[in-house]
């Protein structure tokens, strides 16, 4: 059992939260051991101001379950195809693979079987969500799958919601597909075209940026909510500021993503690094700043206001089904996951169209993402809550923070600061190097240790 | 008419017809004629791909898996359709000249 109260140090103050009681305070050097003796040794409460913050770090913890049981899905993802109509330079995806489509068939079936167990399990809604490869590239699979799906929520008298994560690059007859039946696009653009054509060029080279920026305008101005997803790398981690004033400026969407670049063997290739994480962490801030101002969520997935056990559909229940009928929690590929010592498979599409799914397969893929020893000491398990548990935390991970933990870090210290209206602290923590190092060496933040 | 024509025979909506997605249908509505028509499923799809130039043939093979195991009267349901809509006026021949009775 954890007590739940980290500190850590962010250079002018300390930085104390309990993520399970939703409390985050500043206080200075002195007042953590007289918050330990409080709180760990059964001491006396402390005077005004510290009695107040001992008492909400005694409330009880609202620790979010491990869920048990029959799988309950949030969503359907399909992976349509493996196949795509870029080359974008980071991206493996689409290495060599063959029969990487889905038929009509399977489309159905998956559906067909997905929308029983969400009627039998007292789901409320039917959510879609298209994943790649790129999903346009087969606009027919899309067309089908959508009207399938329509056709279940009126038979299970349930509201449907459709989504694709799409790279953008398809035609105006899909167009007006999408601007007829999609809820969401979360749309692949990393910035401006000098930011975009070095990372997602079209197959054979040339640049795409400007036929996604139209695409990109003409879902704006349609009713379909348009989430910006951009993958930050050394060529672009200096602009996220300037690449979030101009999306809020000219795009207006929903939200922007900023995520970090996983390195590959193509971006390694093309030279393209992973972003320096005080670079991004400083990016993001800036950015977050300017899209708070107009009114924009700015997203970066290890960030979350609710404690969780993941950050992604795996240990969710999420049924992904694949062109090998196979149904997981990830969308990666199945050689990756395998790689990294994962089974990430539920069960399968039968060749009946019967959703075979194993109750342990989901049980056992629950338990592997609630608790990674790395994460145990970090203040931020219950936001970030180990990223992706095959590039960041597979079975055996190591105990020191990667890259990607130092990054999470300081983003997560910083926004904490931000929320207690403490910019000014979170721009000197951000502003320096030897603050910043110190809580990327703060190897253990919990308030009593391994207490 | 051959059957193979009938069956390459596309559509359009016709002039002063409009529609949109509402809830898990398809809201149908004649400006001229100044009436509106809430199409479920399956019609609802057959609407869509129909306005979209898809053929009979394709609208019928979709309209199999769209409709999973109660595809017995597939056939049937895009015929009584497209011959209605046409009857109303709602739909018309892409290309008149083709026009299977």
């Amino acid at each position: 059992m954890t007590m739940d109260v980290y500190h850590l140090p962010t250079g002018t103050v300390e930085l104390v939260v309990s993520p399970l009681r939703r409390v985050s305070a500043a206080v200075n050097e002195a007042a953590i051991p007289v918050l330990r003796e409080a709180l760990l040794w059964n001491g006396p409460l402390p005077e005004p101001p510290l009695h107040e913050l001992t008492v909400a770090l005694s409330e009880p913890r609202d620790e979010p379950a491990v869920p048990k049981g029959a799988a309950a899905p949030p969503f359907l993802g399909l992976i349509l195809t493996r196949s795509c109509n870029m080359g974008c330079r980071y991206c493996d995806f689409d290495s060599g693979q063959s029969d990487c489509d889905m038929d009509e068939e399977l489309v159905s079936q998956s559906l067909g079987g997905w929308a029983r167990w969400v009627v039998d399990a007292g789901g409320r809604q039917l959510n879609l969500h298209f994943f790649g490869g790129e999903p346009f590239v087969r606009p027919d699979l899309i067309e089908l799958a959508v009207h399938r799906l329509r056709f279940l929520g009126q038979k299970y008298d349930l509201p449907t919601h459709v989504e694709a994560s799409t790279n953008g690059l398809f035609n105006r007859e899909t167009l007006g597909f999408v601007e007829d039946y999609f809820d969401a696009i979360v749309l692949s653009l990393d910035g401006q075209a000098q930011d975009h054509n070095p990372h997602r060029p079209l197959r054979g080279g040339a640049a795409s940026f400007d036929s996604v920026w139209a695409m990109a305008q003409a879902l704006a101005r349609s009713p379909v909510e348009v989430c910006v997803r951009c993958c930050v790398s050394s060529v672009n981690v200096g602009r996220m500021p300037q690449i979030a004033e101009w999306l809020c400026r000219e795009l207006r969407p929903s939200s922007v993503t900023f995520e970090s670049m996983k390195p590959t063997p193509p971006s390694a290739a093309a030279g393209l690094l992973p972003p320096d994480p005080l670079l991004f962490a400083r990016g993001f801030v800036a950015a977050r700043r300017i899209a708070r101002l107009a009114g924009i969520e700015c997203v970066y997935a290890a960030l979350s206001d609710r404690p969780r056990h993941t950050f992604c559909p795996v240990g969710q229940d999420a049924f992904i089904v694949a062109p090998d009928r196979s149904v997981r929690s990830c969308y990666l590929r199945k050689s990756d996951w395998l790689a990294a010592g994962l089974d990430m498979q539920l069960g399968r599409v039968d060749e009946d169209g019967r959703l075979l799914i194993g109750t342990e397969a989901v049980q056992r893929l629950r338990d592997a993402v609630a608790d990674r020893v790395r994460c145990r000491r970090c203040f931020c398990r219950w936001s970030c809550a180990g990223g992706c548990v095959v590039t960041e935390t597979p079975p055996g991970h190591g105990l020191p923070y990667t890259d990607y933990c130092r990054q999470t870090r300081l983003v997560q210290a910083s926004v904490f600061l931000e929320n207690l209206d403490m910019s000014e602290q979170a721009d000197e923590l951000l502003s320096d190097e030897q603050a910043v190092a110190r809580l990327w060496e703060h190897a253990d933040d919990r308030l009593g240790g391994g207490q | 008419m051959s059957a193979e024509r009938c069956e390459a025979e596309t559509y359009r909506a016709a002039r002063g017809v409009s529609w949109v997605a509402q809830g898990n249908g398809i809201l149908v509505v004649d400006e001229v004629a100044r009436g509106s028509v809430l199409l479920a499923y399956p019609a609802a799809a057959v609407w869509d791909m129909a306005c979209r130039g898809r053929d009979r043939a394709h609208i019928a093979a979709s309209l199999r898996w769209i409709m999973g195991n109660e595809h017995k009267v597939v056939g049937d349901v895009v015929r009584e359709c497209l011959n209605s809509w046409i009857l109303d006026g709602l739909l018309e021949p892409a290309d008149p000249a083709r026009r299977v009775t």
